[in-house]
Parts: structure tokens; C-alpha cells; sequence
């Protein structure tokens, strides 16, 4: 590991503590709160254990990267696709706001920590598929829709997204 | 929430997708059977393997002069969108249309990456983001490309395309930003989910023509395989010897 | 009995140094500024394309990483071939080395898609890359040189100085080879596909690096008002005869040994009679400029032996050599590739089949130049803290030395 990763891991680390004692104190009362909005508010965990998430989640994702570009395993546990379609929220004019954006989700923490990533460059800051799916209920829609693949419209994920919303309110 | 709580809902989530498969390929056989490379899809914890190598079998006889549904599908499928300056927009798959010197035929034929065995694009690569995966499929990781553009410059088909500008609204399945050398993924993303086909040629059987197929080369009961012992195919570029996993038909 | 050379950084208050410096820093701003500007907006906005996608940088980048190596030239002839009058001539000629590459070096990080990946270039190998190769054998250059410098100033490690001269100099030959390399590797491409691509590196990295080395050398000298004999030019441009002549040769042989084989006859008309820009910067860059008229100045009886007339016939072999590299680099991607050899193509969205056009943009110049820049802030940095210049290198001074 390079210098700068360790002093950033170090830093990481420090502010993890930090976090985990606020989490801890402040917020005991809705530590939820942040996530309303998004699908995994209304879902009870992470993809794992929310302490495990809060410091190694990068490393799933490094790991995940790898896996899925170089030998092609495309599981879904630590994908980042799934990573922004459950942790994504729509923003006061019901958009979809991108998961990097000031004080979204993947930027909350990051900006306190100033960890800088330059994923979302390249990778979807919120659900969206092409304008056309030429197939309905092809393996794509299974693929980053889960059960709701079933019930999409072509209008793609905002439906599926309002699915989950009215399912929500349900809970 | 225990750990052990986790895997469990992830499995029942797994399974549940798994049943939605399953019912997915039931009530579509049709679609699915005829998109079908090969007989079964690999598990999404599969890696890809050597036993299979994904290719894809152009019929130029059957392309139509004039269409270009699989260059239209392929830009949808990855969000390549046309930002009017030809030179340096993005092209994963193009029509070119060829005239033999000698005989004066003009055929017409779409144009792609040819996923070569032994990629020249792989061999320059200096960080080694050029890949070749098991199953035959030339990708760039574009987590470790630096942008040399080494491997434009190897390519003996102008396959690629280097990103030459700030990209926004990608879509999620497809990754693509500033900086980074890509081309045609012969649609992995789909070939991993099962689906057997790619955009390209699911768009050109749709418009009636046919004229792309893809399947697994080492199966040789895949109708891309068959195709191929029955009747002669020629690779763009034989005299280099690269042993391309794209084959041309009626050139 | 030899005299020893003294040699002497440049001590004291100089203004000239300091407007030397500004100068450059000014330049390599601008450069810093471009190449921000480019990452920034991306490479849209210079004249590269999906068609040329290496463009003015390469050029430039390449010019300065051949010249490095030969600009080891004149350390190598004292230290490894024992010629005695170039030895006060070898600490600037290793400088020269470490800096040129460097200036090359930067302007290539510069231009890559993603320069932010820089660690990722060094940790990730690809060992078939003839391109990772080159990285291992700039960085190994840079050390090997800089051990090479400190066995000539340091005299204890005298002993060792031919030992690291010689292995500087083995290392520039895979240097310059494996630059020429990054082309003859690359088949597909009529342009490049000739064995004689590494050797013609080879020999055309004597010539840049000599001329620039000559220049460097008269313009520091007369800055610092030491002396500088006519024996040491005039040894010193009849070299760079030989050299300019040489390379002359190999590009006359690479021509005509591609006219014997019918495949590249295109390719070859192409650069020699109808390639517009690029037939022009051939005869009458690489010809003329670079090669027919600095002969002719250097075998001249009397321009050969005025100062003036030396410096041009350098900076005119210079000026050549970008034209050289400009056509190998921009010409052989100008060039269609042959995806269909027996047919025509008649149409394309891709450029298939057409020349590649390309225009370079005033930010690929200003990176470009501030790669120059570069190299010469590190000789003047260097030079000024550190006794790289000989006090003199008057007829006498190395008359005494030799004899
Ligand atoms: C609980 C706060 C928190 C949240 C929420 C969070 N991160 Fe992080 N992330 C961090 C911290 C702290 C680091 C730095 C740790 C280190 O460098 O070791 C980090 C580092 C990373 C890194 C590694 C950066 C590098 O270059 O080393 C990646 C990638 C990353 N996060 C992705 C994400 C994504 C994607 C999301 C949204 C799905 C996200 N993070 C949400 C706290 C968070
Ligand atoms: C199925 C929905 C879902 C997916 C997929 C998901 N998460 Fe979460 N995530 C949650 C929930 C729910 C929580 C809150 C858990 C809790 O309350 O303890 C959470 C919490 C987190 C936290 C801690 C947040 C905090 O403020 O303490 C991080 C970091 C995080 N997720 C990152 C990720 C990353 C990275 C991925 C992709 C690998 C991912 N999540 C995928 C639902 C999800
Ligand atoms: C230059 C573009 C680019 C950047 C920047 C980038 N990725 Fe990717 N990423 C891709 C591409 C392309 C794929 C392949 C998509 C596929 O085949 O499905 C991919 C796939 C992945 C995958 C597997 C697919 C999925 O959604 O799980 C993960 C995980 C991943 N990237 C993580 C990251 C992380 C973490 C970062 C930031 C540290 C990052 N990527 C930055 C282009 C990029």
C-alpha cells in the first residue's frame, strides 16, 4: 500500500472512530434518519454488518471491481451498481439526486473525511438504463432490479423506485 | 443485526431472483432460445472459463446497405451519445461499406472489435488494463488504464475509441468516463447475465436481417458453431495471424 | 602530464541567472497551464482525435527522450572510449542526459488520459509491454546516469567512473531501442513496419542529442563568460558531420528498403510524393533543414568554422529532428490502416479508408515547449549548485590536458 493510502487509512480511521462515537451518542435516537429517502431506509441492513460497512466498504468494492472485470463474477453482495440503487434519494423536486452529490449519500462522510473517489466519473451516480430496453424483463432488469424486475415499465427504474417508495410508506 | 442474519437475507434474496429467472426463461422461451449462444448461462458467481470462448459470426451478405440498427443499439445499450464531432466521438461498432478493387462488388458490414486471441492490444498495454478474460471477451479495465493510448495505436482495426471528454448520464451497467481508451465489450454485461446475445445483433434480428450471431466457439453444437463448419468465413485481417473471435461470411 | 580540470558551479550574485530562471519558470507555466487545460476539458479540445491519437506532445515527448540519450554521447566517448579531451566535456553531457528525459518524461505523464493514474503506472506491470519495458528503462536511466555523475565529482569514486560510464552507456543503447521499439512493434501500421525503426533511433538520438548538447554548451559558457576554445567546437561540430550524415543514410536505407516490398509502396508514396504536410516536413525538414544544409554549413571551409554558423547548423538539425519525429509519429497515424487490403472503402462514419487529419493545438505546443522548459531549468538549477562546468575550455587549457 502507498503512503498516501496508509496516511489516508489512518486518517480513515481516526474519522470512522469519531463517526462511530457520534453514531453511537447523538444519533442513538435515528441513526436512520440520513438514509430517508432512499431504498435502504426501508430495508433493515447493509449488504454487511453497518460497523464492517463503515470502515471496509471500499475494500469490497476493490475487490468486487477486480473479481467482476478480470474473471468476469458478477455477484451482487458488493456491487457498486446495487451500492447506489438502494442507497440513492430523490431530492426536493423528486429527482433522483446523484449518490455523490453534496451531501448525498457516498459524499456525506467522504467530505468530512476528505477522501476524494473518482468513481462516479465513470460509474452512474443513480439508477439509469438506455433509453430503449430492447427486451422486456431481460436479465438486466432482473440484474439491477431485483424481485421488482418483474413489475418494470420501460419508463426503468424512476417506477421501480416509486415501487419501493409506496412500499415503504406501506412498512 | 448478526452477520449470519445478512447472508441469510441475501441468500433469499438470491434465491428469490433466481425463481424470477427461472420464471423469466419460461415464459419467454422463444425470445431466449433463439437469442442463445449457448445452452446454459453461467451463475453470477461463475468466473468466466477457458472452456468456452464467446464469438461473433457477421454475415455481410445478409446486411442490409443503409441500416445501421446495430449501431443505433449498441450506442443505446452503452450511452454513447453523438456529440457531433465525428473525429472524436466515441464509435464501439460502425458500418463500413467496401468495394473489391478487382471485381467491383460493393459489400456492406458492420465493423467492431474483434476480440483477437492473441490481442496486440493486450501485448503494448503497459499496465496491463487490456485484458483478455477466460471465455475470449477483450476488455479495458478501466479501473487501471492510464489513458496511453498505446493501444490505439496496435489495433489493426481502429477498434477503439479514447474518451476525450467529461461524460455525464452513463448508464449504470455501463461505466465510461473521461480519459479512459474503451470499445466493444461484445456486450459482456449481457453475455454474463445469461442473455447469449448482444445489442447489436438482437437490433439486427429485429429489423428482419440476421446477418449477426453470437455463441460460444468451443460448443460445437452452438448454431454460431455450425455456421461456421458449414460454410467458409473469413477473419479481417488474416495475414497477422491474431485469430480474431469476429468471423466475416460473404466478403 | 595531464592537468587537472577545474570546475566550477555558478557562484555568486548572477541576474542573469535569475532572468534565465524566470524565463523558464514563465514558459513552464504556461505549459503546467495547457496541460490543465487539456485534462480539464479533455482531449477534445486538442487537435487529437480517435484517428491521431497521439499528437504534438508524442512529438515532442519523444524528440527530448531520443536527444537525452544522445546527449550521453560525449560522456561516454571520455569515459568509456578514453578520449581524453572530452573528458571536462562528460559532467554536462550526463546533466544534459538527466534533464532532456525528464523534460520528455513530464510532457508524457502530462498528455495521458488519466496522468492522476500515475501510481497505477508504476505498480501495475505489464511485462509483454514493450511501453512498461521503456517506463523500467527511463527510471533505470535516471539513476544509472546519476550515479554516473557523482563517480566523475566525486574523487573517491573516480575509479568506478568507467565502470558506470560504460553502463550508462550499454543502458542508453536499450533506451533508444526501445523507443524506436514503441513503433517497430506495432505491425498493424504500415508506417512503423520496418526493423530499421530501433536502429535508426539509435543513431538519429547521436545527432539531436550532440546538436543540443553543442548549443547548451556555447550558451552556457558565454553566459558565465568562460572561455571556450576553437578545439573543442570544431571537434565537436565535425562529430555532428558524422552523425547528420549517418542519420541521412538510415533514413535514405528505411525508404528504400520499403520500395522493394510492393505491400508498402502506398505507404511509401504517401510520405515521399503525395502526403501533403507530411512529403513537405520530410524533403524539406528531414532532408534539407536536418540533414543537406547543417552538412553543408559543418564541412563548409569557412562557415564551418565561424560560432554563428555552428549554432544554426545545431538548431537546424534540431528543427529537423521534430520534423522527423512529427512524420514518424503524425504521418504513420495519418496514414489508413489496410482492414481490407484487396478492397476499397467507400464509406465510412469512422474515417476508414481516409487520411487522418490533424491539426495540433496551441495547448499541445505550450505543453510541449514546456517540457523544454523543464530540461533546461534542471541544467541551470543544476549547473548553478553544482560544479558541472568546467572554469575553461580554452585551446590551452585543453591543449594542457590532453598532451
Ligand atoms: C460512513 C461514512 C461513509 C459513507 C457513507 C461512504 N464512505 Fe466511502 N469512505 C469513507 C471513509 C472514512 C473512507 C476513507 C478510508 C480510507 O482511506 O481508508 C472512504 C473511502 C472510500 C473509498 C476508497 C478511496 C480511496 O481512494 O482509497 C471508496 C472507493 C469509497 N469510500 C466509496 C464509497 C461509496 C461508493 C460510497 C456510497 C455508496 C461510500 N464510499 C460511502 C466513509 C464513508
Ligand atoms: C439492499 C439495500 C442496500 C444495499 C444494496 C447497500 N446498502 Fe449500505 N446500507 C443499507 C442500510 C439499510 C444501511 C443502514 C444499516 C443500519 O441502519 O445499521 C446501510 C448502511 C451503509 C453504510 C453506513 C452508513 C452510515 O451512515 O453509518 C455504508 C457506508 C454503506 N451502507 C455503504 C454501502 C455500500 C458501499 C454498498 C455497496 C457495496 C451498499 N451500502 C449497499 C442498505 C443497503
Ligand atoms: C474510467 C471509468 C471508471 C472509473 C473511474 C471507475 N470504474 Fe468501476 N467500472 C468501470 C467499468 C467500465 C466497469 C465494467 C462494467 C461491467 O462490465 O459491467 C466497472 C465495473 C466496476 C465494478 C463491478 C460492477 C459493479 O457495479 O459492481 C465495481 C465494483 C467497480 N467498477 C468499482 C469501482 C470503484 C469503487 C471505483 C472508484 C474507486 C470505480 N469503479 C471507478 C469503469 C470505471
Amino acid at each position: 500500500m502507498s503512503f498516501a493510502g496508509s496516511f489516508r487509512q489512518l486518517v480513515g480511521g481516526l474519522f470512522v472512530g469519531l463517526l462511530l462515537v457520534n453514531v453511537g451518542t447523538v444519533l442513538a435516537d435515528d441513526a436512520r434518519e440520513h438514509l430517508i429517502g432512499s431504498k435502504a431506509y426501508t430495508e433493515e441492513a447493509c449488504v454487511e454488518p453497518t460497523a464492517d460497512m463503515r470502515k471496509n466498504h471500499m475494500e469490497y468494492l476493490f475487490h468486487q471491481r477486480d473479481i467482476t472485470l478480470r474473471e468476469g463474477v458478477r455477484t451482487k453482495q458488493h456491487s457498486l451498481a446495487e451500492c447506489v440503487a438502494c442507497h440513492v434519494k430523490k431530492d426536493d423536486a423528486g429527482e433522483l439526486a446523484n449518490i455523490n452529490g453534496d451531501g448525498q449519500f457516498c459524499q456525506s462522510c467522504h467530505n468530512f473525511a476528505s477522501v476524494s473517489i473518482d468513481c462516479f466519473q465513470c460509474h452512474a451516480a443513480v439508477p439509469r438504463e438506455p433509453k430503449h430496453r430492447h427486451k422486456l424483463g431481460t436479465s438486466q432488469m432482473k440484474q439491477y432490479h431485483g424481485d421488482h424486475a418483474n413489475k418494470m415499465t420501460p419508463e426503468g427504474v424512476n417506477s421501480s423506485f416509486a415501487l419501493w417508495e409506496t412500499m415503504g410508506e406501506q412498512q | 443485526m448478526s452477520v449470519e442474519a445478512n447472508i441469510n437475507q441475501y441468500r433469499r434474496r438470491f434465491l428469490g431472483q433466481a425463481g424470477v429467472a427461472t420464471a423469466a426463461v419460461a415464459t419467454v422461451p422463444l425470445t431466449s432460445l433463439l437469442a442463445s449462444g449457448s445452452a446454459q448461462a453461467k451463475a453470477l458467481d461463475e468466473p468466466a472459463s477457458s472452456d468456452n470462448r464467446w464469438g461473433m459470426l457477421v454475415d455481410a451478405s445478409k446486411c442490409a446497405d443503409g441500416c445501421k440498427a446495430c449501431v443505433d443499439a449498441c450506442n443505446d445499450e452503452h450511452g454513447l451519445e453523438d456529440l457531433g464531432r465525428p473525429e472524436t466521438d466515441a464509435q464501439w461498432i460502425r458500418k463500413v461499406t467496401i468495394k473489391d478493387k478487382a471485381t467491383g462488388h460493393i459489400d456492406t458490414l458492420p465493423l467492431m472489435c474483434q476480440h483477437c486471441e492473441t490481442a496486440p492490444c493486450v501485448d503494448v498495454c503497459p499496465t496491463g488494463a487490456s485484458m483478455r478474460r477466460a471465455d475470449g471477451i477483450v476488455l479495458v479495465d478501466r479501473h487501471t488504464c492510464i489513458g496511453c493510448r498505446y493501444c490505439m495505436m496496435a489495433c489493426p482495426y481502429k477498434a477503439r475509441s479514447f474518451v476525450h471528454e467529461v461524460l455525464e448520464n452513463q448508464v449504470t451497467h455501463q461505466p465510461r468516463g473521461k480519459g479512459c481508451v474503451e470499445s466493444c465489450t461484445l456486450c459482456v454485461h449481457k453475455l454474463d447475465a445469461g442473455d447469449g446475445s448482444t445489442a447489436c445483433s438482437e437490433a439486427c434480428a429485429a429489423e428482419g436481417h440476421h446477418a449477426i450471431i453470437i455463441g460460444d466457439l468451443k460448443d460445437p453444437n452452438s448454431d454460431i458453431s455450425r455456421q461456421l463448419r458449414a460454410s467458409p468465413t473469413r477473419q479481417l485481417r488474416a495475414d497477422l495471424g491474431l485469430n480474431t473471435g469476429v468471423r466475416y461470411k460473404g466478403l | 602530464m595531464a592537468t587537472q580540470t577545474h570546475y566550477r558551479s555558478l557562484m555568486g550574485p548572477s541576474p542573469g541567472f535569475y532572468k534565465l530562471m524566470a524565463g523558464l519558470i514563465a514558459v513552464i507555466m504556461l505549459g503546467m497551464g495547457a496541460a490543465y487545460y487539456m485534462e480539464h476539458n479533455g482531449h477534445w479540445v486538442t487537435g487529437m482525435t480517435n484517428q491521431i491519437v497521439w499528437g504534438m506532445p508524442h512529438v515532442f515527448a519523444i524528440f527530448l527522450i531520443v536527444a537525452a540519450s544522445g546527449a550521453l554521447n560525449v560522456a561516454s566517448i571520455s569515459s568509456v572510449f578514453g578520449r581524453k579531451m572530452y573528458d571536462p566535456l562528460a559532467r554536462l553531457s550526463a546533466l544534459l542526459a538527466i534533464a532532456l528525459l525528464i523534460g520528455g518524461l513530464m510532457v508524457l505523464l502530462l498528455d495521458l488520459g488519466r496522468p492522476d493514474r500515475l501510481i497505477i503506472a508504476m505498480t501495475y506491470y505489464n511485462f509483454k509491454s514493450i511501453f512498461a519495458w521503456n517506463i523500467i528503462l527511463y527510471s533505470g536511466f535516471v539513476g544509472i546516469v546519476a550515479v554516473y555523475i557523482w563517480t566523475m565529482m566525486e574523487h573517491k569514486m573516480h575509479v568506478f567512473k568507467k565502470a558506470a560510464g560504460t553502463a550508462a552507456f550499454i543502458w542508453r543503447l536499450m533506451l533508444t531501442t526501445g523507443t524506436g521499439s514503441i513503433f517497430g512493434f506495432l505491425v498493424a501500421r504500415q508506417g512503423y513496419d520496418a526493423a530499421i525503426m530501433a536502429p535508426m533511433f539509435i543513431i538519429m538520438s547521436f545527432s539531436f542529442g550532440l546538436a543540443i548538447y553543442i548549443l547548451t554548451l556555447m550558451a552556457s559558457f558565454n553566459w558565465t563568460d568562460r572561455p571556450l576554445g576553437d578545439a573543442v567546437l570544431l571537434r565537436l561540430k565535425s562529430l555532428l558531420g558524422v552523425f547528420v550524415a549517418a542519420v541521412l543514410y538510415f533514413v535514405i536505407v528505411q525508404h528504400v528498403t520499403n520500395l522493394y516490398a510492393t505491400e508498402h509502396h502506398a505507404v511509401e508514396r504517401f510520405i515521399l510524393v503525395d502526403g501533403g504536410i507530411y512529403t513537405f516536413l520530410f524533403w524539406a525538414g528531414t532532408i534539407l533543414v536536418g540533414g543537406l544544409l547543417p552538412l553543408a554549413v559543418v564541412y563548409h571551409p569557412t562557415l564551418g568554422k565561424s560560432r554563428q554558423w555552428i549554432g544554426i547548423a545545431c538548431a537546424m538539425v534540431i528543427a529537423g529532428g521534430m520534423a522527423t519525429i512529427y512524420v514518424i509519429v503524425i504521418g504513420g497515424q495519418a496514414f489508413p490502416l489496410p482492414i481490407f487490403p484487396d478492397k476499397e472503402i467507400i464509406e465510412s462514419s469512422f474515417f476508414d479508408g481516409v487520411v487522418g487529419s490533424y491539426t495540433p493545438s496551441l495547448p499541445e505546443i505550450l505543453l510541449g515547449i514546456g517540457g523544454v522548459a523543464v530540461s533546461a531549468a534542471v541544467v541551470a538549477v543544476a549547473a548553478k549548485v553544482l560544479p558541472f562546468l568546467p572554469e575553461s575550455l580554452s585551446d590551452e587549457v585543453v591543449d594542457a590536458s590532453v598532451s
